[in-house]
């Protein structure tokens, strides 16, 4: 496949396999752990604050020996083809398990729980949606007060232990549920498997839609990637995490914000950051120089960057480097700037001005042809 | 050889750096295992090279999805 097909999938990888996400912690007071919580890339991305809250509940109702786990599982890089960098992900993965004193992982995420199945055959997995079910959060059950369409993630077609969880999770919550055509073992994909939605686009977004239309009423999943897709594309959608810790959703209908692919960086870690001081009292390793440029971004700009797959950091790598060699061009009408640079495999383009105590973006724009410059 | 970019897409853009004007001049750019010269602007001091945002979202992006389909 060419680069451009799987390029942005794998950088979100290796942003999430990078020490601006990863974390390997017991519990303070413990070397080792018998349970670690690993929510998943994503669902971490998508909504940090239920991490939070699912990882405060496990300590408190569930054990008091459970651990963080912070990363994700590589599956990204296996459905790129790229097995060395699977590999890599996975060794590293075990060593951290193995750090932790070899703990049974509680997973928040049914695509992590099927890659762990498949590919960490020695791993000790154990559904998060299982345990909630379990614990009888919300013990004295629900009158029903709204219908939702269940949409399996494709993860979990094979666990059908965990789709019981969810619809009995839902049920407690004050959920009616209807099925949607395909479910459980046969449910369709919403393209973020095999990074689908990454390789071809335009597919993607049709059959978004077409899974969409299946069912008028809102959506209710239990994967933070199916959520986003819905949400993307105009179908109203909740995470079943989503309406747990905030069951007047339920019955507001409203959604939570999908954040673009910018913030999810942003949210992973905000999260870390959060969780280091909250629960260990550490503070997170400095961030990379060309993070503290700040920038003035319009929500119509930022819809613009989201639609060309460019990330705020992007933009503050190449206008890191701007200011160090100087080289920009001027437009004699506007005054506005236009500089480039390329970090890694992309080109970005970016018109800017300098604004208060940092710049404001007009537009910015990539391409992957390199360009032989005489500079 | 291929002349992407019109006059008056960067007639009101010059280098910063050397406060020169801009003009059309080969340059050579690759992707993936092809290679070919294009004229596009560059400063005619240093030759920085000037894209504009059409020429990347258009032509540009074009070229590359049919030399990755080869």
């Amino acid at each position: 496949m060419p680069p451009s097909a799987f390029d942005f999938a794998l950088r979100d990888m290796i942003f999430s396999n990078s020490d601006a996400f990863t974390v390997a912690k017991s519990p303070e007071g413990y070397k080792v752990c018998s349970f670690v919580f690993f929510p998943g890339c994503q669902l971490s991305a998508s909504n940090p604050a239920a991490v939070e809250k699912v990882y405060a509940l496990l300590l408190e109702k569930f054990s008091d020996s459970t651990g963080l786990l912070l990363r994700c599982c590589g599956i990204i890089a296996d459905w790129a083809g790229e097995k060395e960098k699977f590999q890599q992900a996975r060794n590293e993965l075990l060593q951290e398990v193995e750090s932790l004193g070899n703990p049974e992982l509680i997973v928040g995420c049914p695509g992590c729980m099927q890659t762990f199945r498949n590919f960490y055959p020695a791993l000790k997995i154990r559904s998060l949606w299982t345990i909630l079910d379990q614990m009888d959060i919300h013990s004295k059950q629900h009158e029903t007060i709204q219908t939702f369409a269940i949409h399996d993630p494709c993860g979990a077609r094979y666990q059908p232990e965990v789709q019981d969880a969810v619809r009995s999770l839902a049920k407690k919550i004050g959920i009616q549920l209807e099925e949607l055509p395909l479910n459980r073992d046969q449910t369709s994909c919403c393209t973020y498997g095999g990074n689908a939605w990454n390789a071809n686009r335009s597919l993607s977004d049709a059959a978004v839609d077409a899974l969409a239309a299946e069912n008028p009423h809102d959506y209710l999943t239990y994967c933070a990637m199916c959520r986003d897709f819905f949400l993307k594309r105009g179908k109203n959608a909740y995470h079943i995490l989503d309406l747990f810790f905030n069951p007047e959703r339920i019955i507001s209908g409203k959604a939570m914000p999908r954040p673009d692919y910018s913030m999810r960086h942003e949210n992973r870690s905000r999260l870390k950051k959060h969780l280091l001081k909250k629960y260990w009292s550490e503070e997170m390793n400095a961030s990379a120089p060309y993070e503290k440029i700040k920038l003035f971004i319009s929500e119509e700009v930022r819809s613009v960057l989201e639609e060309r797959m460019i990330l705020v950091e992007d933009l503050q790598q190449v206008l890191y480097q701007t200011l160090e060699t100087g080289n920009r061009m001027v437009n004699a009408q506007t005054g506005h700037y236009l500089t480039h640079a390329t970090p890694g495999h992309v080109t970005y383009w970016i018109e800017y001005l300098p604004k208060d105590d940092g710049y404001q973006i007009f537009t910015a724009y990539s391409h992957r042809m390199f360009i032989e410059e005489a500079n | 050889m291929a002349q992407y970019v019109k006059n008056e897409e960067f007639a009101e853009w010059r280098c910063d750096k050397c406060n020169c004007e801009l003009e059309l001049k080969k340059v050579v750019v690759s992707y993936l295992e092809g290679s070919f010269p294009v004229d596009l602007p560059v400063c005619k001091k240093c030759g920085q090279v000037f894209i504009p945002e059409s020429l990347a979202i258009h032509k540009m992006l074009e070229i590359e999805q049919q030399m990755e389909d080869k």
